[in-house]
């Protein structure tokens, strides 16, 4: 029988640094979830404007994100899908990752990066695209 | 029997497999614990010895383990996060603290791949994420210089000239 004061001390696991940038990211959503919650983009006036939008007057692949957002809190699929389609399909696809990627984390199977560059480079280029749509005439439907 | 340095690096044992498996297992030791068996003369890490190999799980799987040997690069950490906070910079309105952190993230990025282009690929991700951060601010100054010559900082939201 070894007596207790011969035990060694639980090894402190390090967090990496993966796991800081998460939980940054996490807090920001999260935040920037409640806030859009509780005050109506299209109403208050304080929140930051699309400089792209501004100096060119186009729509930026990005805009209407804001207003889709607080549709989709509020249960209205369809004006999220109309506000800005690529990001509603941009966060679907982010929370199936995520849901993937927790399962995997929990199960302690490997995972790899939670976005791989060629992911990254698709949205780019699927951001281009849904940009340079959604200001022709015949697509504006995309447009917010 | 075993002796093993402890996280306080205090040395603890001599202990039987059976106990120094517990302690695996209760998270006081790992494969980096320096551990000495009582017939052996140096100190080993834990995981290289090969009757607590199976006590650890592997860190890849074993398929994938003779691709990470030197061969394979892998994709910079830095960089994807540049490319992001590129991407958002430009998206997400004003951009602001996100394109100054892509621009830090993809300059850290390039440097880290030019000092070791054996270990890491990216430049890409970087070279494209520092172009976003960039060009983000660049639209700033722009969107600035609008601004003060006209002296109108009102914006309408709904302005797709084509559509409503």
């Amino acid at each position: 029988m070894t007596p207790a004061q011969s035990i060694p001390p639980k090894i402190s696991r390090q967090p990496s640094l993966g796991f800081f940038a998460a939980a940054i990211f996490g807090t920001a959503i999260l935040g920037t979830g409640a806030m859009i919650f509780f005050f109506n983009p299209s109403t208050h006036k304080f929140y930051p404007i699309c400089l792209f939008h501004a100096v060119t007057g186009l729509n930026c692949p990005g805009c209407g994100a804001t207003r889709s957002f607080y549709a989709l809190l509020h249960g209205h699929f369809q004006l999220a899908l109309k506000d800005n389609a690529l990001f509603v399909f941009t966060l679907a696809a982010a929370a199936i990752r995520g849901a993937w990627f927790a399962q995997r984390k929990i199960l302690r199977k490997p995972t790899g990066q939670f976005i791989s560059p060629k992911m990254l480079w698709l949205l780019l280029i699927i951001g281009g695209i849904f940009a340079a749509l959604r200001n022709l005439p015949a697509f504006a439907f995309l447009s917010p | 029997m075993y002796k093993i340095i402890g996280a306080d690096g205090k040395e603890y044992g001599p202990i039987t497999a059976e106990q120094l498996r517990q302690w695996i297992a209760q998270g006081r030791a790992n494969a980096q614990t320096r551990t000495i068996s009582e017939n052996a003369t140096e100190w080993k890490p834990l995981g290289a010895l090969p009757e607590f190999a199976n006590s650890f799980p592997a860190a890849v799987p074993p398929g994938f383990a003779p691709l990470l040997v030197g061969t394979v690069r892998k994709t910079n950490g830095f960089a994807t996060g540049g490319m992001i906070c590129g991407i958002l910079s430009i998206v997400c309105c004003c951009g602001f603290p996100i394109n100054i952190i892509g621009i830090i993230l993809s300059l850290v990025a390039l440097s880290q791949i030019n000092r070791h282009p054996e270990l890491y690929e990216g430049r890409g991700l970087a070279i494209t994420g520092l172009i976003l951060s960039v060009a983000s601010i660049l639209l700033f100054v722009v969107w600035l210089i609008i601004s003060i010559a006209s002296g109108n900082f009102n914006f309408n939201w709904n302005l797709n000239q084509f559509g409503q």
